[in-house]
């Protein structure tokens, strides 16, 4: 790819890199993993990038490869090799990150932990809906119907406001 | 809680996350012989690599066949052989073709059934491989003794040593579900273990049809 096309990709990835972050917290049960995982979906989203088609929103398709990328991760499904690139740097982006999200109140740390413990799919829906992306949208991402995405959507609500009360 | 009033927390972790991209871009180079993209193309060129030695066998084993037509003690081995071949070379075609048209940006559901189906593909050549290709044994010595060396196993060999190695590769089938059921777990301490474990037992095959399950629920409603 031409660099013109590599600075158009960071630019557009810069702008929405707290994607990686969410979802690294969300499919990553143990966090050592989430640096892994980071640079797992930043690849694919490189690799892939010769693909997007700027019509579309960037978020919508960034959150498909990242969320494809983190269950596949996530399941074990096709998992490569040891890591063998040092990940230090972005270790010490997520502590950094880490430390702000703390700074925002137990709330979020606890919707985290609750949203940790839903399955893979109910995992992607609900953290489409919490960026704000609309029931049409959501459909399309998942690939399933706009009813389903709307009974899914009140189900995960309900289930974590019993969760956070309990 | 309140999903609705914790968007706007959720949408202030933002700021917070200040990865540099471009140097993750730049190690992407050097990541490219790991990770799930360098595991398909592996994958891909270990189907390529495979498919070409079965289709050399399935040359020599059908010259074979036109050269021993009337001997039935030849054929029915042979014939059997071939149609193990083919099978497994249709699997490699099927799988090389599914690998060649991985991506992940398209419907989570579609890109999820995709990479499920190959796995499951995996599973069940790994699980033939192990638990059958013993059976074969028989099957094989006589076919590269006769196509080899010229010599008749059938001849050669007293009748009792030929049932007692085709009893082996029957009674091996389960010996060995025996001794992955009951030992697997030793030998699941590690990912790659545990992975090949996984596949034997048949869990791996349990949760690719759940997760399938799941995915199909997705669609219909």
């Amino acid at each position: 790819m031409t660099s013109e096309t590599e600075k158009r990709f960071l630019e557009l990835v810069n702008r929405h890199k707290g994607i990686l972050y969410k979802v690294a917290n969300v499919y990553c049960g143990r966090r050592d993993d989430r640096a892994d995982l980071i640079q797992e979906i930043t690849i694919q989203l490189w690799r892939s990038f010769e693909r997007y088609d700027e019509r579309f929103s960037f978020s919508t398709w960034m959150y498909r490869v990242a969320i494809n990328v983190a269950i596949s991760f996530h399941r074990g499904s096709l998992r490569g090799p040891t890591e063998t690139v040092p990940l230090d740097d972005l270790e010490r982006d997520l502590q950094a990150a880490d430390r702000h999200l703390d700074s925002l109140g137990d709330d979020i740390r606890r919707l985290y932990q609750l949203i940790g413990e839903l399955d893979d799919l109910n995992k992607a829906i609900i953290l489409l809906y919490l960026e704000g992306h609309g029931q049409d949208d959501i459909a399309e991402t998942v690939g399933m119907t706009v009813s389903n995405v709307s009974t899914r959507v009140n189900r995960i609500k309900q289930k974590l406001q019993r969760d956070f009360e309990a | 809680m309140n999903l609705d009033t914790l968007k706007n927390q959720w949408a202030a972790q933002d700021s917070g996350f200040d990865i540099e991209v471009a140097i993750r871009v730049k190690t992407a180079g050097k990541r490219s012989r790991t990770g799930l993209k360098w595991l398909l193309r592996r994958h891909s060129l270990f189907v390529l690599f495979n498919q070409a030695m079965v289709a050399v066998c399935i040359v020599l084993n059908g010259i074979f066949i036109g050269n021993h037509f009337r001997e039935t003690r030849f054929l029915i081995p042979a014939i059997v052989l071939h149609l193990a071949m083919i099978g497994l070379i249709v699997a490699d075609a099927f799988q090389h073709e599914a690998v060649s048209k991985m991506n992940f940006d398209g419907p989570l559901a579609d890109v999820q059934k995709r990479i499920e189906k190959l796995a499951i593909l995996r599973v069940r050549i790994n699980q033939f491989i192990f638990l059958l290709a013993p059976a074969f044994w028989p099957v094989l010595l006589v076919l590269l003794l006769k196509g080899m060396l010229g010599v008749d196993a059938f001849a050669v060999f007293p009748p009792l040593w030929l049932i007692a190695n085709v009893a082996f590769g029957l009674l091996w089938i389960p010996f060995a579900w025996f001794i992955v059921r009951t030992f697997g777990e030793r030998f699941s301490k590690t990912r790659f273990g545990k992975s090949v474990i996984d596949d034997l037992t048949g869990k791996r095959l349990l949760r690719a049809r759940a997760w399938l399950k799941e995915l199909a629920d997705l669609e219909e409603r």
